[in-house]
């Protein structure tokens, strides 16, 4: 389960670099772009807080 | 991060930590990175921009100065930290006994407060967008509005009482945060050459035209906004050095390095340089100098609605996140400092005074405007310390003179580090009073840490010589 959720993470974390480069190249417009990273904090935060200090506490 | 760095001060107060707990460079790459991504890194590239600085004093500027400030931590702090393994409060109160280092904690703990309440400040502008409320400009250094009073009192109540009671809840929010904040601020950048590219008509098809717009357009140079400083290359370069003085030259990261396993493994420190001193400030310049691109009557410096043009709700919480993750850990750094002075009050009790003291700080929106010259002074006022350690420790046993005298001597207070320390700092003011422009407060503690380490060699001599 962990690993899922650390998958996804990593996808939100892809998802808030690739939004502003795909703005920065004009492949997608200034509010897709902010909805594309709303998103992908909401994602992150609720796939991180699954594993993130889970994994110290086990350590 | 934050976390870390607790249980570290927690852990081995006053004695050596043993080799079985030191760690390695990756434990510090992370911790570094993630504290130095702050609310405070969205007013800093700002107040560059109103500055007048131009691109190559911006960008050369931060790769030197950064690079300065991460030598610091590795030739200064580090080598001491691993021989001695001690705390940099325990460390001086065997230099200058128990008496001078409250004042140090008092001291630490003031401006820890100062800054902690620009961290509020910064958290608070991000309501002002949701709430639309005034908010202050560049030159006030008074709240203007009511609903900026009841934004700061709300966003410093909330942070006091979560700093004394649920510190590990909100540590684990930072930990988690940092990641996601990094490339927020990344993508900060991103957007905002976008839109610049956008504004100016500029065609940017490689780096060299990249450069071009960020000369001609984003970091144009020139004359400063009305009330601020100009700053120059040396201006940037000794700011991102001395932006955390108290925490290289001054000694505070003793308390971190002491674990590291080797005095390199302070190289970590680049992680932080260069993520969040360099291309945070970078970053958020280029929204701040956009804003002035498009409405050059516009100059406040507002995190809040500078984020949410460019990245919206998520530029929002950032702002929220930012200020809020690293005000927490600073104020609890504040109380602990105050509670050294007074033991005998409760953790929470102090913890929550000195949230309520930061808050008060945040109300006044002229300490984050300033946030350039505030953090230049606060490195001076402690580096004097700084220059005290590295002296007592490399120096004296070449020159044949004792070191930890106040330990040696039972001391409750050494007055040679204490007349040191004041006396620097009075030297230090005069100098910047002189009005010479070499010897600004961005420049000063330069000169300052020699008048230091030589006041003190000096007046220790005096000190020691009846006891040959």
């Amino acid at each position: 389960m962990k690993k899922i959720f650390q998958l996804i993470s990593w996808v939100a974390l892809v998802l808030l670099v690739s939004a502003p480069a795909l703005f920065y190249v004009e492949k997608i417009t200034l509010e897709t772009n902010k909805a594309l990273l709303l998103a992908a904090t909401i994602i992150w935060f609720a796939s991180a807080l699954c594993w993130m200090g889970r994994e110290k506490e086990s350590e | 991060m934050a976390e870390d760095k607790q249980e570290k001060h927690g852990e081995f107060e006053r004695e050596p930590v043993p080799a079985s707990k030191t760690r390695g460079l990756k434990a510090f790459v992370g911790m570094y990175a993630g504290e130095h991504c702050a609310g405070t890194e969205l007013m800093i590239g700002p107040l560059f921009v109103a500055a007048g600085v131009s691109a190559f004093d911006v960008v050369g500027g931060l790769l030197l100065g950064n690079l300065l400030a991460v030598l610091s931590w590795m030739f200064l702090c580090a080598p001491i930290a691993v021989r001695a393994r001690l705390t940099l409060y325990y460390q001086l109160e065997k230099i200058c006994g128990r008496h001078l280092v409250t004042l140090y904690n008092l001291a630490n703990g003031v401006m820890f407060c100062f800054l902690a309440g620009s961290m509020i400040t910064v958290s608070a502008t991000a309501l002002g967008v949701w709430f639309n409320f005034p908010m202050p400009g560049l030159n006030d250094l008074l709240p203007n509005s009511t609903g900026w009073v009841l934004s700061v009192l709300a966003v410093g109540a909330l942070i006091s009482v979560v700093a004394a009671w649920g510190y590990d809840m909100v540590s684990k929010v930072a930990n988690i945060a940092a990641p996601w904040m990094v490339l927020v601020f990344l993508g900060f950048g991103i957007i905002g050459l976008r839109q610049f590219i956008e504004a100016t008509g500029a065609e940017v098809n490689s780096l060299s035209s990249l450069w071009e717009l960020c000369k001609n357009a984003v970091w144009k140079g020139g004359e400063p906004l009305s009330g601020q400083v100009k700053f120059t290359f040396w201006h940037v370069t000794f700011f991102a050095w001395f932006c955390n003085m108290a925490m290289h030259v001054g000694m505070a990261d003793l308390s971190v390095f002491r674990f590291a396993k080797k005095s390199w493994h302070s190289c970590a420190a680049a992680s932080g340089m260069y993520v969040g001193h360099f291309m945070a400030w970078l970053a958020a310049s280029i929204l701040y100098a956009l804003q002035l691109h498009l409405d050059p009557a516009n100059t406040d410096v507002l995190p809040g609605p500078l984020a949410y043009r460019a990245a919206g709700v998520a530029g929002l919480i950032c702002v929220i996140v930012a200020g809020w993750t690293t005000a927490n850990p600073t104020i609890y750094r504040a109380g602990l400092a105050f509670q050294a002075i007074m033991p005998k009050v409760s953790r929470f009790k102090v913890t929550i005074c000195t949230g309520l003291l930061a808050t008060v700080a945040g109300l006044f929106p002229g300490i984050a405007m300033k946030l350039l010259g505030f953090v230049a002074l606060y490195g001076l006022i402690l580096m004097p310390m700084g220059a005290v350690v590295f002296t007592d420790f490399w120096i004296f046993p070449k020159l044949g003179m004792q070191p930890y005298y106040a330990e040696h001597k039972s001391l409750k207070i050494n007055w040679a580090a204490g007349i040191a320390w004041i006396a620097t700092l009075v030297i230090c003011v005069a100098l910047v009073k002189s009005g010479n422009p070499l010897l600004q407060l961005y420049f000063v503690a330069l000169p300052g840490w020699f008048i230091a380490a030589a006041l003190y060699i000096g007046l220790s001599k005096m000190q020691q010589k009846g006891d040959a």
